[in-house]
């Protein structure tokens, strides 16, 4: 075995942001489903005054995060490219059955791997934008219906339609990714290094890369 | 941009507030400003209750032809339109007479009610005696009130003796006042044949409301009467079913004017501290969650009506009449089955405050149940909000030549009115005649439907609906066409499908990390 080499890959700020958006997320799951109708657990009245407090504080995040993206440069990491997209679903589909090696290695200047990077980059400029575009329109639905909401043809219920059907989205997106974080080298590895920032990679790899 | 929200909300119901006190003020001190048992006038002593008109017109001149020109003279709307209750005016202006403002009403009545002598103190009167004297002593037709004719009371009366003789017709000249809830509840509180039996909203618990009752009315709350609310301008009344505004009205009113019949002009359309609740406003009448039931001050509202089983006799002829365990009529001969509940909840529906009414002869289809009244409004037209209705259903008779409701002549001196012969064809016949009907000969029953808006018994802010009961199934919402209401009513594949594609993916990864465990074990 080549010695271990631990390299930095989750700033603080990056951490924070994650794990709040998770913990606000997850709220806002709960709380919106039950809106929804699906379930009784805050009752509606409570669950509304969650999901839109949580709402205000997730585009406040949302808002420094973008700012935080550019003026870092850290956007790069979420720049779209199709390279080594192929071996990674084979390997998700094969490899990682057989014991192949992996075919991708984080380093400081790619911490994602291409399937993560286009399947975040999804997540971040379409889905999430169209859950808070649609949340904005449910919010002030009232003071926007007469003026524009209308014309575009978009009742309340078709907003609220597009917004459950996001939501959903971002379910299936997080039932994905909490899947998919157990896939590194050991089962906690990629949970560990989004809560200290560091991950460890051997020697030999960061060579390779 | 919330906190602001509720600071105008707050000194918007502040305001609302202080105009009724204001007005309450006025009211108080108008009547204080003279003392009218000091008028020579007035002193008596009276031989008629004509002649107490003569001495109020006396002073008050203008007084008569400012209510000839007002609905309580006129009875526009009500002499034209039929209800599902007892159905039309129309040749029992006797009977009828008895709620009207002057001193008893022609036979013929097709024409409009024609000026003459007002009887001022039919709503002036303060003692409590003159109306419920008039009443009983004018021979109205005891089964318009009572529908067991007040067979139940002449047990008490026998045992109490009159309730009212205390005093003289000039006493009660002077002590001519303001209208009270009691005045205006003698004809509006006991129409449709018992206490309560026609508007579910008003009953003569509001005499003395508590604060579930009514808010309003009650003296622990806004201590309102009728008045304060219906406001007259030369005697006419404020907030009308039959003027097609009033309860609906969104306008602003000016302070001078004093409050109009409608919610809003009290307490604007954002009198809620949560601004939330306030965005409903512009879809949900402030009735509809205020008043989450109504018939709830003990006495029962009539829910339905059969008249196809009026008319069966006891021996000897004698009219039939039988009550439930509450000393309700549940059938007399005179008007057929009955029936009543209480603490009821409304029928919701769009409403913009226009109501279509069907005159006598109205045409039906006896295969279904028939709009007496409907209440206009939808979604779309942009001025509709959703109201709470009392629904009330009866069987009335038809002409089955030509499928037409007739009118029934129910009371009067002759053997053709129905409370006296009990004959259908006779009656029948005579209500034709009366409008200039055609009929057949031959009737048959039909259900009809009628909606009355509700507006009066506001509950406590506690009772009133609250998110779960709209915005979760069952929802109190449920059916109404155009409207989304979040929590119910998304389309169920949104649900199927996006709990379907989750559920998929779970087994997926399931599924793969399962793979994984059983592939590393191999690989050791």
């Amino acid at each position: 075995m080549s010695e271990a080499k631990r390299i930095y890959l989750f700033k603080r700020f990056e951490r924070i942001w994650h794990w709040s958006q998770a913990v606000l997320i997850i709220l806002m799951m709960l709380t919106g489903f039950e809106i929804h109708g699906l379930y009784s657990l805050f009752g509606f009245a409570k669950a509304v005054d969650i999901h839109s407090t949580s709402a205000w504080i997730l585009m406040v995040l949302w808002v420094l995060s973008i700012f935080w993206h550019f003026t870092t440069g850290e956007f790069r990491h979420y720049l779209p490219s199709m390279k080594g997209v192929i071996p990674q679903v084979q390997y998700y589909l094969v490899g990682i059955f057989s014991g192949a090696e992996k075919p991708f290695h984080a380093t400081e200047q790619a911490k994602h791997n291409p399937l993560q990077r286009l399947a975040y980059l999804g997540v971040s400029a379409f889905l999430l934008p169209l859950v808070w575009i649609s949340g904005l329109g449910y919010l002030f639905y009232n003071e926007l219906a007469d003026s524009w909401l209308q014309s575009l043809g978009l009742g309340l219920s078709e907003i609220a339609l597009i917004h459950t059907v996001a939501a959903f989205l971002v379910l299936i997106f997080l039932v994905a990714h909490l899947y998919l974080i157990t896939t590194g080298k050991t089962v906690g590895q990629h949970t560990r290094s989004m809560i200290t920032g560091w991950e460890e990679v051997s020697e030999e790899e960061s060579i390779k890369n | 941009m919330n906190l602001f929200g509720m600071q105008i909300s707050v000194l918007k119901g502040f305001a609302g507030v202080c105009l009724a006190l204001l007005t309450a003020g006025f009211a108080n001190s108008a009547s204080m400003s003279s003392d009218h048992s000091l008028y020579e006038e007035l002193q008596g002593p009276f031989d008629s209750i004509e002649d107490i008109n003569t001495a109020c017109v006396g002073c008050h001149n203008l007084s008569e032809s400012e209510l000839h020109d007002t609905i309580h003279w006129q009875w526009d709307g009500k002499l034209d339109v039929i209800n599902n209750y007892h159905p039309n005016v129309a040749s029992n202006s006797n009977a009828c007479g008895s709620c009207h403002i002057g001193y008893g009403l022609p036979k013929n009545l097709t024409g409009g009610i024609e000026p003459a002598a007002v009887d001022c103190l039919a709503c002036h009167d303060t003692s409590g005696e003159y109306f419920f004297s008039r009443f009983h002593q004018d021979g109205a037709e005891c089964t318009m009130c009572h529908d067991d004719g007040a067979k139940a009371l002449k047990n008490q009366v026998d045992e109490e003796g009159y309730r009212f003789k205390n005093f003289s017709l000039a006493e009660m000249a002077q002590m001519v006042g303001e209208t009270s809830v009691a005045s205006c509840g003698s004809c509006h509180f006991f129409d449709g044949g018992a206490d309560g039996a026609k508007h579910g909203d008003l009953d003569s618990a509001l005499i003395n409301a508590t604060f579930e009752m009514d808010v309003h009315m009650s003296a622990e709350g806004a201590n309102l009467s009728c008045s304060d609310c219906h406001q007259t301008v030369d005697h006419k009344m404020a907030g009308s079913l039959y003027s097609f505004a009033g309860p609906t009205d969104d306008g602003h009113v000016s302070a001078l004017k004093g409050p109009q019949a409608t919610c809003v002009s009290c307490h604007g359309l954002a009198p809620m501290k949560d601004e939330r609740l306030n965005e409903h406003t512009d879809t949900i009448a402030c009735e509809t969650c205020h008043i989450p039931t109504y018939a709830r001050n003990g006495i029962a509202t009539k829910t339905s009506w059969d008249w196809s089983t009026a008319g069966k006799l006891a021996r000897k002829q004698k009219p039939l009449i039988h009550y439930d365990d509450e000393g309700r009529v549940t059938y007399s001969s005179q008007k057929g089955d009955m029936s009543y509940g209480e603490d009821l909840t409304p029928v919701y529906r769009w409403f913009n405050g226009e109501m279509n009414y069907q005159g006598v002869g109205m045409s039906v289809d006896p295969a279904q149940l028939n709009e007496i009244n409907s209440p206009q409004g939808s979604a779309e037209d942009g001025k509709s909000k959703i109201y709470p209705f009392h629904q009330f259903e009866s069987q009335l008779p038809y002409d089955t030549a030509t499928n037409q409701l007739l009118p029934i002549h129910l009371a009067g001196s002759d053997r053709t009115a129905f409370w006296n012969g009990y004959q259908w064809v006779d009656s029948l016949q005579a209500g034709a005649d009366a409008v200039g009907m055609e009929f057949s000969g031959e009737y048959g029953f039909t259900s009809t439907v009628m909606s009355r808006v509700i507006n009066h018994t506001v509950a406590p802010a506690e009772m009133a609906l609250n998110c779960n009961d709209c915005h979760t199934a069952p929802s109190a919402m449920a059916g109404i066409a155009g409207l989304y209401t979040p929590g119910t009513n998304q389309p169920g594949w949104l649900t199927k499908v996006g709990l379907g594609i989750a559920l998929i993916t779970l087994i997926g990864v399931l599924l793969h990390g399962f793979l994984r465990i059983i592939f590393s074990y191999r690989r050791k």
